[in-house]
């Protein structure tokens, strides 16, 4: 493993409740590694799988997607596609070779700031113990 | 072609009582059929197939005119799927025929269901088939080409200028055709050719699946990078495929540019991802990416992969029947959820 | 030429590969590909042809030309290949190619840097046919043969248990002496047991050796020898609004098989990639049977149907390729016969074209 490596996480956020609830971890001054860069996005729905394959081919040791709970999209129904849709994704990529707790797919409502430092804690132990993802990177940016 | 040969034949599993002989007569009737379509007026093209350079090979037939038909055979080569050619006739007006097995039928209702292709301007021409031979898989044993071949007993037999060679035709036919639960393509225009027995079609098992899970993830990445590396990214795969049908691919559009020239191992993963993803769910399982990929990647591993996990998570029985309701465009409240 | 015995055929390879970086034949999931080797035992010796073509090697499908800084530190940094490499196994239509290449990347007023360097540092050990592929292989065509050892360094001729060793060039020679260097490996003399030391047959060796190669030089290619194209070139010259091309292309899937396969086919498209804190910029392959590869800016399309695009390939091979280098553009290697799924190839158009019948 490389000196002084630290896990680097993309983390998709949705406007309405994920991106809020990380908002609130901070304005209540909650501690979390700061290793998730947050990317906001208007619903978790709009996380196209390319996506968080361009997010490990850039360099990404995780990717977190967090949306509104089933059932409280701002869309009525976006998380829900999600849901399908990124439960085959993640197998599929595991099958590819990324190690599943690699891609880690929650709900936060904007309420959750403490659940949102919690995952990112979690996850981020979690990749700290794999190490750097190798797995479809980039090695032109594989750099550090 | 007599019923204690089919008996036969369908002790053995897959079918095959359609010898040279009778795939010969089914070619005659389909031409003088598709002559009067076309003489008729009834269609103004039909896809079919034409003989290619050895007794192995078949050809794409576009045929325009009623004295073009003579030139169509069946055999146990026609393994290309034809429907996709339906994309090109779009603009023209008039109805277009193509021959279809129950493999292509599900190419063909993919596109209808895709709103690509106008079921109303097709005319579905059946004809019963016993499997498919792949062509390339017996080439790999000959040097020399195959004069004549046919099917006899079971057997395929080839003729080649210094004698004949027989192989146990099961082992030599396209994948799909094993899975085949139906030989007959129903719900088309016309049919053409006898009714074909049917086998016991195998299960699809996934066991080339657990194979690839069995790996272990470093294991598979090894696995997919070897393969991918050898991928030249020549776009068979999507340009044969029936799911593939976008009128304009993301692959292909610079702004923003999914995919960019390059190829490396990286974005080799990022292509290969893409189209499976894109066709999941959709996938009629033809197989027809893998037969025609120059460099022999396994693109089915992939497909069935996403069909099991499409079958597990959500209950979808045969997620490969473009009548299903397509599994990843839709939800139900109590699918199950991320843990 | 000299003898190699087959059974000294690995421990001949292991010395290549000591000697430089080897690329050989290796069969890799059942197919058969050039890859980077260390040993000998990887290689493969049953095989056609690989089926991927030799000229990505010196043409690689991703080339990284050069390196930039942005500003204000702006510089530019030639990346160059700088190993020393053998090519095992190259077959005489893929060497062929490689010259017809030559035309193009060298042979104007401009010379292509990277193309030099690569065909520099590459040494060619060439092997005869000893068993074309009677339905793809179609070389004759073009007056290649399954012996034209053209362009090789080192051109191998397998001969049963043995294998005839003819040496081409100094760069070949410099090889083989390293080869040869500590005695682990060596060469025989061609002709019957102990032909060579006694007094007086001399010459036997040198005749049999001869014999060899008119052997290969003459060996028929089925398909090639029916499709031999003459003065196709000049025929074509009328040929451009001939209706065929509309109704061959209607079957073409548009994929880029037979370019990407092809040992010819040269098209690429140059890119600046940016990456963190500098760039690169890449030279990638292209094919003229993708939709977009004429598309300009302004939307307007050149080529816009496959009729123009099916053209496009075959007329430039077979024609204006002919009028510019005064040479044809295909070497007859038969891969886009092999795995074009629609059976809209080269030696299908040839047969067309010329009338005659493609089948052997």
């Amino acid at each position: 493993m490389p000196v002084n490596w630290e896990p680097r996480i993309i983390g998709f956020c949705c406007n309405w409740c994920s991106y809020a609830g990380a908002d609130l971890a901070g304005t209540s001054r909650l501690e979390y590694p700061p290793t998730v860069r947050v990317i906001r996005v208007p619903c978790s729905g709009r996380v196209n799988p390319q996506f968080i394959v361009r997010a490990f081919q850039k360099g990404a040791d995780g990717v977190l997607v967090a949306g509104c709970h089933p059932g409280d999209c701002h869309y009525s129904t976006g998380n829900y596609f999600t849901r399908r849709r990124l439960q085959v994704a993640r197998r599929f990529l595991e099958y590819l070779g990324i190690d599943p707790r690699r891609l880690r797919i929650t709900w936060v409502s904007a309420s959750e700031g403490q659940k949102f430092a919690d995952t990112v804690r979690e996850m981020t132990e979690e990749i700290r113990v794999l190490g750097p993802n190798r797995v479809m990177r980039d090695e032109l940016w594989a750099a550090n | 072609m007599g019923g204690e040969l089919r008996a036969q034949d369908a002790a053995v599993g897959v079918g095959g009582q359609a010898g040279t002989g009778a795939m010969s007569a089914v070619g005659h009737e389909l031409a003088e059929k598709v002559g009067g379509l076309l003489a008729g007026g009834e269609v103004r093209m039909f896809l079919g197939y034409g003989a290619g350079r050895t007794a192995l090979r078949v050809r794409p037939r576009h045929v325009l005119r009623p004295e073009g038909a003579a030139g169509l055979v069946w055999n146990e080569f026609c393994a290309p799927s034809l429907a996709k050619y339906l994309l090109d006739e779009q603009e023209e007006e008039g109805r277009v025929g193509v021959l279809v097995k129950t493999c292509d039928l599900r190419a063909m209702k993919r596109l209808v269901a895709d709103r690509r292709v106008d079921r109303g301007r097709v005319l579905l021409v059946g004809v019963g088939c016993a499997g498919v031979v792949d062509a390339g898989k017996v080439e790999a044993l000959l040097v020399e080409p195959v004069v004549e071949a046919g099917v006899q007993d079971g057997k395929l037999v080839l003729q080649t200028r210094s004698g004949v060679r027989e192989l146990p035709r099961e082992e030599y036919l396209l994948e799909r055709c094993l899975h085949c639960e139906d030989p007959n393509p129903r719900e088309v225009d016309l049919l053409v050719g006898p009714e074909v027995a049917p086998w016991a079609a195998r299960p699809r098992d996934y066991a080339e699946v657990a194979e690839v899970t069995a790996m272990g993830a470093a294991g598979r990445a090894a696995y997919w990078d070897r393969q991918f590396a050898r991928c030249l990214r020549c776009f068979a795969c999507r340009n044969v495929c029936p799911a593939c049908s976008c009128r304009e691919c993301s692959l292909e559009v610079w702004e923003p540019m999914w995919l960019p020239r390059e190829v490396s191992v990286s974005e080799q993963y990022m292509f290969h991802f893409t189209r499976a993803f894109h066709v999941a769910g959709r996938c009629v399982d033809c197989g027809e990416c893998e037969r025609v990929c120059p460099v022999s990647i396994p693109l089915m591993k992939l497909n069935r992969a996403l069909q099991k996990e499409i079958q597990e998570l959500f209950g979808v029985e045969r997620p490969w029947e473009p009548e299903e309701k397509e599994p990843l465009a839709m939800y139900t409240p109590d699918d199950p959820d991320f843990h | 030429m000299r003898r190699l015995e087959r059974k000294d055929m690995r421990a001949f390879l292991d010395k290549l590969a000591s000697a430089a970086s080897l690329v050989a034949p290796v069969r890799e999931d059942g197919v058969v590909v050039f890859r980077p080797v260390s040993s000998g035992e990887q290689v493969v010796l049953d095989y056609v042809n690989p089926v991927r073509s030799a000229k990505e090697l010196f043409f690689p499908q991703t080339e990284v030309m050069f390196r930039f800084l942005p500003s204000p530190v702006a510089g530019i940094t030639p990346v160059q290949p700088d190993r020393q490499t053998v090519l095992f196994g190259i077959r005489p239509c893929d060497l062929a190619a490689l010259s017809l290449l030559d035309e193009v990347f060298l042979g104007g007023d401009y010379r292509d840097a990277c193309w030099a360097r690569r065909r520099e540092l590459t040494t060619l050990v060439g092997m005869a046919c000893e068993q074309p592929d009677e339905s793809s292989c179609f070389c004759t065509a073009f007056g290649i043969t399954p012996g034209t050892a053209d362009g090789a360094d080192i051109m191998l001729y397998p001969a049963g248990e043995w294998l005839g060793v003819e040496v081409l060039t100094p760069r070949g020679q410099a090889l083989l002496d390293r080869v040869l260097s500590d005695g682990a490996v060596a060469l025989g003399e061609i002709g019957p047991p102990g032909a060579a030391s006694q007094a007086g047959a001399g010459g036997g060796a040198g005749e049999a050796g001869d014999r060899l190669q008119q052997e290969y030089l003459k060996r028929p290619v089925r398909l090639g020898d029916r499709l031999r194209v003459g003065d196709l070139a000049k025929e074509l010259d009328d040929r451009f609004d001939d209706p065929y091309w509309e109704e061959a292309s209607r079957r073409c899937l548009g994929c880029g098989i037979c370019t990407y396969l092809c040992p010819t086919c040269h098209c690429f498209l140059v890119t600046d990639v940016p990456k963190r804190d500098d760039g690169v910029r890449l030279r990638c392959w292209d094919s003229c049977q993708f939709k977009d590869f004429l598309l300009m800016a302004g939307g307007h399309n050149p080529r816009p149907t496959k009729k123009e695009r099916t053209r496009q390939r075959f007329m430039h091979k077979l024609n204006y390729f002919v009028h510019r280098y005064g040479r044809y553009l295909c070497t007859g290697c038969g891969r886009c016969v092999q795995h074009c799924p629609v059976g809209l190839d080269m030696a299908t158009v040839i047969a067309d074209l010329r009338g005659v019948s493609e089948h052997v």
